[in-house]
């Protein structure tokens, strides 16, 4: 086999659920479409890398910074989710619930791995805590590391005097929100419960 | 020849498999320290519920499938999923702490009656809320005693001395795990150990956290001497307890 292809079967490979025989069959693909296609994923592949960057107010991914979410006036600034990671923003925006902004922490604090919260992006959510801010939203996942992530934050967020509500219901213990289907995390979001 | 095996275990650790599925790490007092495969584990909601959660007491069905295979969960069945413990951020970190001391203490073919009965205790202790230092401590030293390297305290190690009936200050010496008498120690790189730490630990050893108090330099002393003792023995330092250094800052 020619080393271009290997090389890129082995790039392929260590993509998450491609494996030999997945990659082989995707670069046999590429070379039998029109040379335009392999161009094309060549330069999307560059552009993510180059433009696609965390925005810097919210933690979304983004070619602009603050990304469109942060930047439009139509959504109500006064609230605040909270999200571990980007899939889960998706996720939150998909169940058509949700019209406030957002806070990606970037991870969830967790005792077994070490994970303080030094390594989350908790001061800068603290940080965006102004008077226009009413509510929180804490939308970390069901499992251990979800529920410390949101006890500490809640703590951080009522010495700023922010109400702080947590979503619950419905959601799975130990279920991870992008996991979760539409439906589930729209009645999660519209039953969410002051934290006591 | 695989075959199926029930048995009851807590939840010791997880971790993701691929991009649906978890190894999840188990304590059971029968079966000992074991990892098994818990399919679709993410993605599904129905498969397993909050069964697989950290901490989590479950009755399970797994399919082993040989040695040196890694087992396959097929059901799980709640029995505790000490909720109490994921309303505090405290108690969560002492869970996890532990959790993974033990599991640290513990090889894949030992036996593991008292260290599953020692987990058990503590997370139903966990459940009203964290631990107290001492009662960390207690903790520490059984661990150290169920594996085998209780520290030798009371006598120097070379020379016999006893060293509860006097004053003064011993060495720990990390690498034969006693104390040494300061004739005995000189010229060595040891730990200092008052007299005091000692008594501590021989009161936590005879009467439990409950009728131990200490001063505060003393518990100081006695628990970078347990983490030490720890660290030495494991050869690195537990995640879980920088995760509650790093929360003593909150
Ligand atoms: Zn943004
Ligand atoms: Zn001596």
């Amino acid at each position: 086999m020619a080393d271009a292809m290997q090389r890129l079967i082995g790039l392929l490979r260590q993509l998450p659920s491609v494996g030999e025989k997945t990659a082989t069959r995707l670069v046999f693909h590429i070379l039998s479409s029109p040379p335009d296609y392999g161009h094309a994923l060549a330069q999307a592949v560059a552009d993510v890398v180059e433009r696609v960057h965390p925005c810097r107010r919210c933690g979304n991914l983004s070619e602009t910074s603050p990304c469109s979410l942060c930047a439009d006036p139509r959504r109500d600034q006064s609230v605040i989710c909270v999200v571990e990671k980007v899939q889960d923003l998706l996720a939150v925006e998909n169940s058509h619930e949700y019209r406030g902004l957002y806070h990606v922490l970037g991870g969830a604090l967790s005792p077994l791995e070490g994970k303080g919260p030094d390594q989350i992006r908790a001061t800068e959510l603290v940080d965006r805590l102004g008077s226009e801010v009413r509510e929180v939203i804490l939308a970390t996942s069901a499992s251990v590391e979800g529920e410390a992530t949101a006890l500490y934050l809640k703590k951080r967020i009522e010495q700023a005097g922010v109400r702080v509500s947590r979503i619950a219901s419905g959601i799975p213990v130990g279920g991870e929100l992008e996991y979760i289907d539409r439906g589930t995390l729209a009645l999660a979001l519209s039953g969410r419960r002051e934290m006591s | 020849m695989p075959r199926f095996v029930r048995t009851e275990a807590i939840v010791l650790s997880r971790r993701d498999l691929g991009e649906s599925d978890r190894i999840i790490q188990f304590l059971s007092r029968e079966r000992g320290k074991f990892s098994a495969v818990a399919p679709a584990a993410r993605k599904s909601r129905r498969r397993f519920g909050g069964c697989l959660e950290l901490f989590c007491y479950t009755r399970l069905r797994v399919v082993d499938k040989g040695p040196n295979r890694l087992q396959r969960l097929e059901e799980a069945v709640l029995i505790d999923g000490h909720d109490k413990i994921k309303t505090d951020l405290v108690a969560i970190g002492h869970a996890g702490y532990v959790s993974e001391l033990i599991a640290a203490f513990l090889g894949e073919e030992d036996e593991a009656e008292s260290s599953f009965d020692l987990l058990s205790a503590t997370l139903h202790c966990l459940d009203q809320g964290p631990l107290s230092t001492v009662s960390l401590r207690l903790l520490e030293l059984s661990v150290l005693s169920l594996a085998g390297f209780a520290p030798h305290l009371g006598s120097c190690l070379a020379c016999g001395t006893e060293s509860l009936a006097g004053e003064g200050m011993w060495a720990y010496d990390h690498s034969r795990g006693g104390i040494l008498c300061t004739s005995c120690a000189s010229g060595h790189e040891n730990q200092n150990i008052p007299v005091e730490v000692q008594c501590f630990f021989r009161s936590l050893r005879q009467q439990g956290s409950e009728g131990t108090s200490v001063d505060p330099q003393c518990m100081h002393l006695a628990r970078s001497l347990l983490a030490k003792i720890i660290d030495s023995y494991l050869g690195k330092p537990l995640k879980s307890r920088e995760f509650l250094r790093k929360l003593a800052g909150v």
